[in-house]
């Protein structure tokens, strides 16, 4: 089966002072679509660092990302970000000062990739797939909780129409309930609709809801 | 979503931020279009003041360096050959002589020339003593006449003659309105003009030779009088200083001028000729002063030097200029201090939107977009305010700078007034430059207003810009 991202002898390290300390030692990975994949790790263990490489939102310094067999530096780390990938952070990161359903058009104005249909429907309906009701989907997103801003942010990273989606610890800041709510709709997009998910998190729980765990110790990735 | 509606979302949901750059630009703005409107009036007043007050130059004997050597007379070579210079906007030169008349009568105006002043026996009386009547002649070299031009004169009837009739040396003349009015003349009357010539060396007066010409009235001129305070204090216009002076081509003059010449050395009689050359050029500008008595001195006859009105003008022109020095920095400071004080404060509220910038980028916005969209929201706001400051920086830049203007002029002591030879006021006082001033909205001040201050508020988008896309997303996300 083809893999839709695979890593290959990635390292991240850093200068300080006169030490070089390593984050991420030689990672390799594979990751295909219709999976769930979480990463797991303590704080410090590299697991951030590694979802910022494969998002491309830092340049790696060693070692090969690629998407769909192609580097990802041959996409353009920009090109990547705008129409491969849809990212989750843990605090959510909605423009404040819009409605949820802008948020959406501001991503799906942003993509190069072919919406089908009409936008503002589109972005309508990925909301009500996510549970957000049409009156909320035009509130100015500081007035939803946490969990409706996460979902949003969900919606937001489908709205691209892409098969890759990272989450950088998306529960973080969320109830249990909530957050096994959350965890079981990446568990649907994987399986239902055939989505390549990526997850990092600290939760062993949240991690043993998914398809595979792979466990970051001192930037050494290892298989559960 | 594209760019600018998302400028426009910003601008409509973050009130207070737009409000306080709204009005940080409407201030700055404010004293950029003033500075400007006052900038154009002032060129537009010094403009006028300089078409009707050009800065000319005559030369003139140099009678210190002349010492006991008779001087050369100017000559039309030597005349057009000055007049190439580049330094020129026009030159005018003119042919003057002094020719009477049995039949007509004086204007009443204030220069008529009577025998006796003429003869030196009175200089004071103007009572005649005999039927002759003294016309100054003032020749031209061109039918666009100088006087017409700065508008000492206007044709009333008729018309100037041709540049045909100035090649030719036609008879054709133009004459005051009093003139006309006095003897009853119109254009197409025909009048003699002659000139006596007389010997005294018996002692008594004996009219050797008359030298006369006919000369056809083409037009009929009233000129500008000066107004004057009377016994009462009661504003009246002056008698017109040019009643008695008659226009004709310079080869007209030249002509009769030649044949009164043939009769005096014919006669082998001394005969006191008035005729006597002049010549006028005007700059194109104050600062060619230098240059063009450098080029140019050395053109004229021995002893020979250039007198300028310069020092008038600098003395009309210095207050305004002193202005426009001052509005010229208020300008420069106030752009400068837009694009820090516009910059600086866009640069503040972008710092509060980097996690809005951070999404964009991590979303993989194209890094142009971003810009334009900090662009579009300053100059959104940025539309309504400059065109607010249009007006109202107009209306207090206005009342500001005539009381400046003002003020200067009365600590130039421009109250002083000169006159020409003629007997014009030459120079201008604060009431007529104060009447001049007018800080008007015409479409290139709006224009430029328009494209300094959007352009300011362009170049203070710049600092905002450049900090967003140094954004590192990842830091400001994750």
């Amino acid at each position: 089966m083809n893999s839709t991202l695979n890593v290959t002898n990635l390292s991240y390290f850093y200068k300080d002072g006169e030490m070089i300390r390593h984050i991420l030692k030689d990672v390799n990975v594979d990751f295909q679509k219709g999976k769930f994949y979480t990463i797991l790790g303590e704080s410090g263990s590299g697991k951030t660092t590694f979802l910022s490489l494969i998002s491309a939102l830092e340049e790696q310094k060693q070692g090969r990302i690629k998407y769909e067999n192609i580097d990802i530096r041959q996409i353009g780390l920009d090109n990547y970000r705008r129409n491969k990938i849809g990212i989750i952070f843990q605090s959510y990161n909605l423009i404040p000062y819009m409605t949820p359903l802008e948020n959406i058009l501001t991503a799906i104005s942003i993509t190069d990739n072919k919406i089908p249909g009409d936008k503002e429907t589109v972005a309508k309906n990925l909301l009500k797939y996510v549970g957000i009701d049409i009156v909320k989907a035009n509130r100015t997103v500081n007035k939803l909780s946490g969990g409706e801003q996460q979902r949003v942010a969900i919606a937001r990273a489908l709205s691209t129409d892409v098969d890759l989606i990272l989450a950088d610890e998306p529960t973080g800041n969320l109830d249990e309930d909530m957050s096994n709510e959350i965890v079981k709709l990446f568990s649907t997009l994987a399986h239902e609709h055939n989505k390549c998910v990526i997850m990092v998190t600290h939760s062993k729980d949240i991690a043993s809801l998914s398809d595979t765990v792979f466990r970051l110790e001192k930037g050494v990735l290892k298989s559960e | 979503m594209n760019f600018l509606k998302r400028s426009i979302i910003s601008i409509k949901r973050r009130k207070g931020k737009t409000i306080i750059l709204f009005i940080s630009i409407l201030l700055v703005c404010n004293v950029i279009a003033g500075s400007i409107s006052v900038k154009k009036a002032l060129q537009n007043t010094e403009k006028n003041i300089t078409n009707s007050m050009p800065i000319e130059l005559k030369p003139v004997i140099d009678y210190d360096k002349l010492g006991s050597k008779d001087p050369v007379n100017l000559t039309e070579d030597i005349i057009n050959k000055v007049g190439k210079s580049v330094y020129l906007k026009n030159y005018y030169y003119s042919f003057n002589y002094t020719l009477t008349s049995d039949n007509l009568e004086s204007a009443d105006g204030g220069m008529i020339l009577y025998k006796d002043y003429y003869m030196g026996l009175d200089t004071t009386s103007k009572i005649r003593y005999d039927s002759e009547a003294y016309f100054t002649i003032n020749g031209t070299n061109t039918n666009e006449l100088k006087e017409i031009k700065n508008g000492k004169i206007k044709i009333t009837s008729g018309t100037v003659y041709t540049k045909e009739d100035i090649d030719n040396g036609n008879n054709v003349i133009i004459i005051s309105t009093e003139l006309a009015q006095k003897n009853n003349l119109k254009v197409g009357s025909i009048i003699t003009l002659h000139k006596k010539i007389e010997d005294y060396s018996t002692g008594e007066l004996r009219v050797l030779k008359t030298i006369s010409e006919d000369y056809k009235i083409v037009g009929i001129f009233e000129a500008e009088t000066n107004k004057i305070k009377d016994t009462d204090g009661n504003v009246v216009n002056e008698t017109n200083p040019l009643a008695n002076y008659i226009y004709m081509p310079n080869k007209t003059v030249s002509i009769i001028h030649d044949k009164i010449v043939k009769a005096v050395t014919e006669l082998n009689i001394e005969e006191y000729d008035n005729f006597n050359v002049t010549a006028t050029y005007q700059l194109n500008s104050i600062d060619d002063l230098e240059n063009f008595n450098n080029d140019n001195l050395k053109i004229l006859p021995y002893a020979y030097k250039f007198e300028d009105n310069s020092s008038l003008y600098n003395n009309t022109l210095g207050p305004i200029n002193s202005i426009e020095v001052i509005s010229n920095y208020v300008m420069y400071a106030a752009i400068l201090a837009s694009i820090l004080i516009i910059g600086l404060i866009s640069l503040l509220f972008i710092r509060e939107r980097k996690h809005e910038m951070g999404i964009y980028l991590a979303l993989g916005e194209y890094k142009k977009n971003i810009a334009f969209q900090i662009l579009f929201e300053t100059v959104i706001i940025s539309l309504l305010a400059v065109f607010i400051s249009i007006f109202t920086g107009n209306l207090l830049a206005s009342n500001i700078s005539k009381n400046m203007l003002e003020s200067k002029l009365s600590n130039s002591n421009n109250e002083e007034i000169y006159y020409d030879e003629y007997g014009y006021q030459t120079n201008y006082d604060t009431d007529e430059i104060m009447s001049d001033y007018n800080v008007n909205l015409d479409y290139t001040t709006v224009i430029l207003i328009f494209l300094i201050s959007i352009g300011s508020v362009t170049i203070s988008s710049l600092i905002p810009i450049y900090y967003t896309l140094k954004i590192n997303p990842k830091k400001i996300l994750m």
